[in-house]
């Protein structure tokens, strides 16, 4: 188990260097070192996350009052398309796995890089050139304008309007592709590249999820590639394969469409699972409940998000039997996802609950996802969806999964991991303000929504009938509040990560192995390779942390 | 403001259900979210409860945690009790849809074409003329809601509208059954107050059944986006008493007799009654929607001075005659008037053509 | 240190890669790049399977058409390539044997050979489509000027071919339906419209796996330029054999195309 570490590994290496050292824009851009193409990732993410969010109070401010509000009709339609697009493809989907799974997973697993370090450069920059054929469709001066198709880009419709949806599918595509390649080099990393004693169950649970996650992200994205590819294709020739007139099947599309994009709300969710079970049972100092449970749930998740897609087609003119089926396979689905939601509050239960920012966020996820999978209920019973699809109350269920969900545990790892990453400490205050901004303003954002929508309100809608105008009044307030929230949360971090108290290695007293190098982390991760003989939630055994054995590692 | 409270007792409340079916699928709606409601207190209630009781408080030294990593018992009940619960939902979830789904053989077949963005239906009762052998049965067609510039000068937004929108007559206590298609584009026709909705789709025939249990107005939207004007596609199901109904029915019926026997024998001969009719088929058959009266510019070109100008095609000049203007209504692609997009199939007959062209004429 | 952190050692008199790599010893960079490029087919077989489902929803819903259609397709070009592409799969494989045992000019030759033939697989893909493309000239004369009219408004490729190049292009850009231009807009199954569905196929899927033979051809041209610089040997041949990999893959979907495209007649 022991080993030496020579003078020699010592010998070129600064103290104060570390990975964000080396300074200037080209070394960023031509890095293969997973913790700056993570870091841009994020930066990228947290771009695309305003103005995402910058497009979602344009549309809630419009829908304050009835009737016009300050934008017509045509521009709404493609304001929620650019919403839709831009927070699925550009910010959500890359989200925590392309970010802080690209920066912790090798460090968590004992490893210098990624499998293939070139090609990991390669998928952000894909990811950059969907982004930029987006941002073309948007000024295209050859189209009618940005698309205004949804960000489902359903058939007939997609195929008539003269809108730019061809470089917005094509944007999609690329970014597609670039989650990939990402998907396959963690999955051969942490196949491959483990440390010694790094078993299976030795492994910290957000690297289960992201290997989960993976996994999906290999064996979905193809599909809709393709379609995308065939859309293209169709509107480009005009050949029609979705086209009823020339014989085609514009329900095929959807079928197509909701193939990958089931699965890709779990490539949404399985990594911001995995962030919480990291943060509860820090924040706990308790052991993670139920660990094999969780793991097992996270790749029975990822298996079984394959075979549901069909619950967004109860309404398409689904045969009576193929609907009673994905019924049964959706609510299948719901048992593993229960069961880690019990694992979670357990691992609270007879500990020493630390309510730091991170522990807020790691708790509003499960309190909020708990909410988000319940309103799940009722959606996926065929006789109930009748009434509820494409209203509001969808809309409702998924934000507080999605947004509720992937988007405030991706805060929890921001908070939980800036200092890692900086080595300086956030301003605890306000991030705690900002916080309860985030929590109530959302609830009060997105609850009058499931009211609506069981009254009826459909989803899209730029207009509506008065019945519904309180709600949306007090849902556009709470969407200014959330977002006052999140835009001072995230300056927070940002400021703090210059101006901020210096913290040290470990501020939280954590034991997997990204807290056991230094803050910032150095450029090759370890000195020496540690070997692992422990899981890393042995808290509580002694009233404080027990050491995480690793021999060698940081310094 | 009642709305607010009745729906704010949480997920248990809904549209105020009006027809048969909808009891069966509220009462699954109602049962799921219970369950939903008390699971809900049941783990956000544990876990605020945690959070409380195992805080760390300040000031006081740390306490020994409970080394807690698994506990078979629990994990087995909390696994076997869920998966039967979704068990019992799931049932219940599709006895009451394969209701639904199943279409009464006495029901009555109304037709519904949806397009771009109204609902025109047509009625099974018809008149015949026995001479031509000319059929015309009773058809009703929305009007789209969206406030335009016109309406909002008047101080009408869409509730002003959709009280003004076209009713589509139905009996009390009577089964109907709706034949769908679409000319264009996917649209969803659904009723909130019976908990129907089916999608729309063009190339194919979606249908759905309902029976309406209450006297009424109730709102028809449509649930998939469809372009511009989709959230102004609302209609309105009226449903009377079957005595109402059927004098209704009769009226609807006579009337067309008589326009059946006016145009085997010619058409009407009073000019300002074919240009009255051709104004109500403007509004019907939604060329109001792009075809300003007054001059003014919109998706389409206006009708003011529109016939005998000289108009720009894609193709090249051509002088605005009956002619043109038969063939636009009928085969809109067939020419297109240059800095524009084509027009869509508004859905209107040989028999609209003559009263549309006169009340064009009549615009100078 | 080179840039990616390489290793080097001697062999045969020249300095060669010994397979290290960023730090990871060769067998582990070996068993790695295999493991990548499986899952990366296991990608492409699932990018082809969502094609071949199109295919037999489309097939299902009218089997005659697609018996009628496919008859217009040449059997030969379609043998042909099908031979070229299995012969090429059998050398590369050669190549990969050859360099595993020192081989080093063996190996170039296969794997020049295996080039050779995608190449005049691609060529006889443009006469193949530079066929179906005169047969579209063809019916283009045979169109009417109000059906013309009509292709033109329903597609919108129409206004910036007219402004930007002044003359009209416009039926072949806006390709509607290539084959029986007279049965545009019907559902009518009796008439073959739905030939239009088999041929939009044809040109996705071949068009598409077209791609793919390009991209192999690119990833085998960089390992033969790597060869011709010595640099395989006995303890390092993994690009061979992973480029090997990705060409049996492209063929093998070929296998797969050839008799539900040009067979089905």
């Amino acid at each position: 188990m022991a080993s030496v570490a020579t003078t020699a590994d010592h010998a070129h290496h600064d103290h104060h260097e570390n990975f964000l050292s080396k300074k200037g824009l080209m070394s960023w851009l031509t890095s293969v070192d997973h913790k700056r193409i993570g870091l841009l990732y994020l930066y990228t993410g947290l771009v695309a996350f305003l103005v995402g969010g910058a497009f979602a109070l344009l549309l809630r401010t419009e829908l304050m009052f009835p009737g016009k509000t300050f934008i017509d009709e045509k521009t709404y339609n493609v304001f929620f398309t650019l919403h839709g697009t831009i927070m699925i493809f550009v910010f959500i989907v890359p989200g925590i796995v392309a970010s802080f799974g690209n920066i912790f997973m090798p460090i968590m697993i004992g490893a210098r890089d990624v499998a293939f370090p070139v090609l990991n450069r390669f998928s952000y920059q894909v990811y950059v050139a969907g982004i930029l054929v987006v941002l073309f469709g948007l000024v295209n001066p050859l189209g009618g304008g940005p698309a205004d198709t949804g960000w489902t880009f359903y058939t007939p419709y997609s195929m008539k309007t003269n809108t730019s949806v061809i470089t917005l599918t094509f944007g999609a595509f690329l970014m597609g592709f670039s989650s990939i390649l990402t998907g396959l080099n963690f999955v051969v990393t942490i196949h491959k590249m483990r440390a010694p004693g790094m078993t299976w169950t030795r492994m910290p649970l957000f690297v289960w999820a992201i290997y989960s996650t993976s996994l999906i992200q290999v064996l979905a994205t193809p599909v809709i590639g393709i379609t995308l590819l065939l859309l293209i294709a169709e509107k480009f020739f005009g050949i029609g394969f979705f086209d009823p007139a020339l014989g085609g099947d514009p329900v095929l599309f959807q079928h197509f469409f909701w193939f990958y994009s089931h699965p890709v709300v779990y490539i949404m969710i399985l990594p911001a699972m995995g962030v919480v079970s990291e943060i509860l049972p820090v924040f706990s100092r308790k052991p993670i409940f139920g660990y094999k449970a969780i793991a097992w749930s996270s790749l029975a998740i990822a298996g079984v998000s394959f075979i549901v897609w069909a619950h967004h087609l109860f309404v398409s003119t689904l045969s009576s039997s193929a609907a009673v089926l994905f019924s049964f396979l959706t609510y299948l689905v719901a048992i593993p996802t229960a069961i880690k939601v019990f694992n979670w509050i357990t691992t609270l239960y007879g500990g020493q609950i630390d309510l730091k920012t991170p522990m807020l966020y790691a708790l509003a996820f499960v309190f909020l996802f708990a909410i988000g999978g319940l309103t799940g209920l009722p959606l996926a019973a065929p006789a109930v969806d009748v009434s509820y699809h494409d209203t509001y109350f969808v809309v409702a269920h998924f934000h507080y999964t999605i947004q509720g969900g992937t988007i405030i545990s991706l805060m929890a790892a921001l908070y939980y991991w800036m200092p890692k990453i900086s080595g300086r400490m956030y301003n605890e205050r306000f991030g705690k303000m900002s916080f309860w901004f985030v929590f109530i303003g959302f609830n009060l954002t997105f609850i009058p929504q499931f009211l609506m929508g069981t009254q009826g309100m459909p989803r899209r809608y730029y207009d509506y009938e008065p019945m519904y105008a309180n709600y949306h009044m007090i849902s556009t307030i709470g969407a200014y509040l959330l977002g006052t929230g999140y835009f001072t949360a995230i300056l927070n971090i940002l400021i703090s990560s210059f101006k901020g108290k210096p913290c040290g290695s470990n501020p939280w007293n954590a034991n997997t192995l990204e807290w056991k190098i230094a803050s910032p982390m150095p450029e090759h991760n370890f000195h020496e390779i540690p070997t692992i003989t422990e899981w890393p939630y042995e808290y509580g055994r002694d009233g404080e942390a027990s050491k995480y054995s690793a021999t060698k590692g940081a310094h | 403001m009642i709305n607010f409270l009745h729906a704010a007792l949480g997920f248990i409340t809904h549209a105020t259900p009006a027809s048969t079916v909808a009891h069966e699928a509220k009462f699954a709606a109602d049962f799921i979210n219970i369950i939903s409601l008390v699971a809900f207190i049941l783990v956000e209630g544990a876990l605020i409860y945690f959070v409380i009781k195992y805080r760390r408080k300040k000031g006081e030294p740390n306490k020994q945690t409970l080394y807690l990593t698994h506990n078979t018992k629990a994990e087995i009940i909390w696994t076997v009790l869920p998966t039967l619960i979704l068990g019992v939902i799931f049932y219940f979830g599709v006895a009451s849809f394969i209701k639904m789904r199943n279409m009464p053989k006495d029901g009555e077949i109304i037709q519904l074409t949806a397009r771009q963005w109204l609902w025109d239906i047509k009625y099974p009762y018809c008149v015949k003329n026995e001479k031509t052998k000319a059929e015309r049965c009773i058809k009703l067609s929305s009007k789209n809601v969206n406030p335009t510039e016109d309406s909002i000068k008047a101080g009408k937004l869409q509730d002003a509208l959709q009280k003004e929108n076209t009713p589509f007559m139905i009996a009390k206590g009577r089964k109907y059954v709706m034949q769908m298609t679409s000319t264009d584009v996917i649209h969803s026709f659904a009723i909130p107050s019976f908990y129907v909705k089916q999608d729309v789709v063009p190339g194919l025939t979606s249908r759905l059944w309902f029976e309406p249990t209450q006297t009424g107005e109730f709102t028809i939207t449509c649930n998939e986006y469809c372009g511009d004007k989709h959230s102004g596609m609302l209609g309105k199901f009226k449903v009377v008493e079957p005595a109402e109904f059927d004098q209704w029915k009769a009226e609807q019926l006579a009337a067309l007799q008589k326009e059946l026997d006016q145009d085997a024998a010619g058409g009407p001969v009073d000019e300002s009654a074919l240009i009255a009719k051709g104004k109500e088929l403007y509004g019907a058959k939604g060329c109001l929607a792009c075809h300003s009266l007054n001059g003014s510019p919109g998706a389409a070109p206006t009708f003011k001075g529109l016939y005998g100008k000289e108009e720009v095609l894609t193709t090249g000049k051509i002088k605005v005659d009956e002619a043109y203007l038969a063939e636009s209504m009928l085969k809109p692609a067939a020419k297109v008037v240059k800095g524009y997009a084509p027009m869509p199939n508004m859905g209107v007959e040989e028999a609209d053509v003559k009263p549309l062209i006169a009340f064009i004429k009549s615009l100078k | 240190m080179s840039a990616n952190q390489a290793g080097y050692t001697t062999y045969q008199g020249h300095t060669v890669r010994d397979g290290s790599l960023w730090g990871n010893p060769a067998p582990l960079v070996y068993s790695m790049s295999r493991f990548g490029m499986w899952l990366f087919l296991a990608t492409e077989i699932l990018l082809f399977a969502i094609l071949f489902t199109a295919y037999s929803i489309a097939y299902y819903r009218d089997a005659a058409a697609f018996h009628a259609s496919a008859k217009e397709l040449s059997v030969a070009f379609g043998t042909a390539n099908t031979v070229i592409l299995l012969f090429s799969s059998f050398t590369v494989a050669w190549g990969i044997e050859a360099v595993k045992h020192g081989n080093n000019r063996l190996m170039l030759v296969m794997l020049g050979i295996t080039i050779a033939c995608g190449v005049v697989f691609l060529i006889n893909k443009k006469f193949e489509y530079g066929h179906k493309m005169h047969e579209v000239e063809l019916a283009k004369e045979a169109i009417a000027p109000e059906l013309y009219q009509v292709l033109k408004a329903e597609n919108k490729c129409a206004d910036t071919f007219d402004k930007h190049h002044g003359e009209d292009i416009m039926v072949e850009k806006c390709k509607v339906v290539p084959f029986n231009v007279s049965n545009i807009g019907s559902t009518d199954k009796s008439k073959p419209a739905f030939a239009s569905m088999f041929f939009f196929l044809y040109f996705v899927m071949t068009g598409i796996h077209g791609l793919h033979i390009i991209i192999g051809l690119g990833l085998l041209i960089w390992v033969m330029r790597k060869g011709l610089k010595n640099e395989f040997h006995p303890g390092w041949y993994t690009p061979v054999e992973v480029g090997g990999l990705y060409w049996h893959l492209v063929d093998l979907i070929w296998i797969y195309l050839f008799p539900l495209l040009y067979l089905v007649a």
